[in-house]
């Protein structure tokens, strides 16, 4: 073995000691990153959002402690849900397809209080709905205004996904329109109207539909 | 898929700094093509233009991609908090355990799957401690109660549990209650882990890097050992998620016991860590009999863990191991779906 051997390796040690730092700081800045900017938004609840911004924050300490070292190749499989998570955007995460999930639906960790249990309405979303025509009944919403956000499934329906924990487990909420004429599916709606009862499930009865821009967060 | 699944396991041994293998396989400053860069470069290509097709094509890419995110995003962080906690128990609390299981074997063996609950180690921690009880003098049956007990008792798994279902009893105790049947019944008829004296030499393949003992050591190096297993782990189940065809997988959840035996295999092969599995249960397009049987057979039975329990017990062990454990967890599972706690 000829003397030179030493100081290449330690070259090629340091280099690797500083890419696996590397990987490991940019993995907690993308987890601050995406809690701070509401792309976290994307992929789990509300209530999950801070962990994944203290989870960064840790991930940064260890980084800054040298205190885990993972191989390239460690490191480049780490950085994979990184790179997808960036390249991923509201339009693309609203046109998830979630066919094999459906129903099963509660109420959830984190939700707050739904106005339609307390015998109001205005901004709602389509759980809040669902789960009130659940509890009381389609017939005790009649009449109730509301406005809506979804996405167009079909001429006379919206739907939007809601996740329990991550969007993982997302599945469609679905609500029947009546009285205006929806856009092509995948468009997204504001609707305001009145609830209404038809045939044994809730509805809406559309006064004005507008159309908007995918949401932020287009899963619930 | 094997490749990759292996991955994780790999980058645990001692490499060269290059990233290359000492066998010569890897990265490539010898001109050989890395297969595992071009694959994962491919699967991150397909994952961010897959969702940008047209339909059909582009809305399930769309859901492989968001789940394969989402998955890493909700288990990270409990992996993570699962490492700090048992660096905590480590340094303060592991010699009385020691202690009390040499002091009354049949006890010790009826109480080590609880000791998940004051150990709370997932199932890969468990792995060296199991070895180091069997170390310490620990029969082996005692043993093989713990090791396939204590991840199932583990708070942060029964917290992860509780919130990916819901706080639905049937499925967070019967995850408890199934879990400690089948490793009282594992350990009771299966084989007990062999002495001391049939373990391998080389222990430096327990999927850890034991570079110090402080906190940041414990937890970075749960992050480079199991981190990408948890990666790949979700790689596979949003794919299989978004992409397996949905006539077959309501075909499977249709009968229940199939469904079961699909979901143990899919555990297995899937090696997802115990406090993160309980979120791919829940996502998972079976009835309960099939989503209890994956997330008992996750902790106890895993591809990533036969490989850890290889070197640690020997390939005898680990063959009686799985087939003892495989059938208690088919005809416990469906007897708490068909009589436990509704």
């Amino acid at each position: 073995v000829s003397a030179p051997a030493a100081p290449v390796a330690g070259r090629a040690a340091s280099r690797a000691s500083r890419s696996s730092r590397l990987v490991v700081a940019a993995l907690g800045a993308g987890l601050v990153a995406a809690a701070g900017s509401g792309r976290a938004g994307l992929y789990v609840r509300g209530y999950f959002v801070p962990v994944l911004a203290g989870t960064g924050a840790g991930l940064l300490v260890l980084a800054w402690l040298r205190a885990s070292r993972p191989s390239p190749r460690a490191g480049a499989v780490l950085l994979l849900p990184l790179v997808v998570a960036i390249g991923i955007g509201p339009r693309q995460a609203a046109s998830v397809s979630q066919g094999q999930l459906s129903g099963g639906l509660g109420a959830r960790l984190g939700d707050g209080p739904n106005p339609l249990l307390a015998g109001r309405g205005g901004p709602v979303t389509l759980l809040q709905i669902d789960l009130a025509a659940e509890q009381i009944g389609p017939v005790a919403l009649m009449g109730r205004e509301v406005v809506v956000d979804a996405e167009v499934a079909s001429p006379s329906s919206v739907e939007r996904l809601v996740m329990v924990c991550c969007a993982a487990d997302a599945r469609p909420v679905t609500l029947t329109v009546h009285g205006a004429h929806l856009s092509a599916p995948g468009n997204w709606v504001e609707l305001q109207g009145r609830l209404s009862a038809s045939g044994g499930d809730v509805a809406l009865t559309v006064d004005h539909a507008r159309s908007i821009p995918v949401p932020a967060a287009p899963i619930l | 898929m094997t490749s990759l699944l292996e991955a994780p396991t790999e980058i645990q041994r001692t490499e060269p700094p290059s990233g290359r293998r000492a066998d010569g396989r890897g990265a490539g400053r010898s001109g050989r093509p890395d297969w595992t860069l071009i694959g994962l470069a491919g699967v991150a290509a397909v994952l961010l233009i897959g969702p940008r097709l047209p339909k059909p094509v582009g809305p399930r890419m769309a859901a492989a991609a968001v789940s394969f995110v989402s998955l890493c995003a909700e288990s990270l962080p409990f992996l993570l908090a699962g490492a700090a906690i048992a660096w905590l128990v480590r340094r303060h609390g592991a010699a009385p355990l020691v202690r009390a299981a040499r002091r009354s074997p049949v006890l010790a063996m009826v109480m080590a799957p609880f000791m998940g609950a004051a150990l709370p180690l997932c199932d890969c921690g468990v792995v060296p401690l199991a070895r180091e009880l069997r170390d310490a003098g620990v029969p082996g049956r005692v043993v093989t109660a713990f090791a396939a007990g204590a991840p199932l008792t583990n708070p942060i798994v029964i917290a992860s549990t509780a919130l990916a279902f819901g706080g639905s009893g049937i499925m967070v105790v019967g995850r408890i209650a199934v879990g400690v049947a089948v490793a009282l019944v594992t350990a009771l008829i299966g084989p007990p882990a062999p002495d001391a004296a049939a373990c391998p030499v080389d222990h430096d393949h327990d999927g850890h890097d034991h570079s110090g003992d402080g906190l940041g050591a414990m937890v970075g190096a749960e992050l480079a050992g199991t981190g990408p297993a948890l990666v790949i782990g979700a790689l596979v189940a949003g794919g299989l998620r978004a992409l397996a065809p949905a006539g077959a997988l309501a075909a499977v959840a249709s009968q229940p016991l199939l469904a079961a035996l699909a979901m143990m295999a899919l555990a297995a092969v899937l090696s997802l860590c115990s406090q993160a599995d309980a979120f791919v249960a829940a996502s998972l397009p079976v009835g309960n009999l099939g989503r209890l049987a994956f997330l008992v057979t996750g902790p106890i039975l895993s591809l990533r863990l036969g490989a850890l329990y290889r070197r640690t017990f020997g390939t005898r062990w680990v063959l009686a191991y799985a087939r003892t454990a495989a059938l208690a967890i088919v005809v416990l599972s469906t007897a708490w779906i068909t009589w436990g706690l509704q």
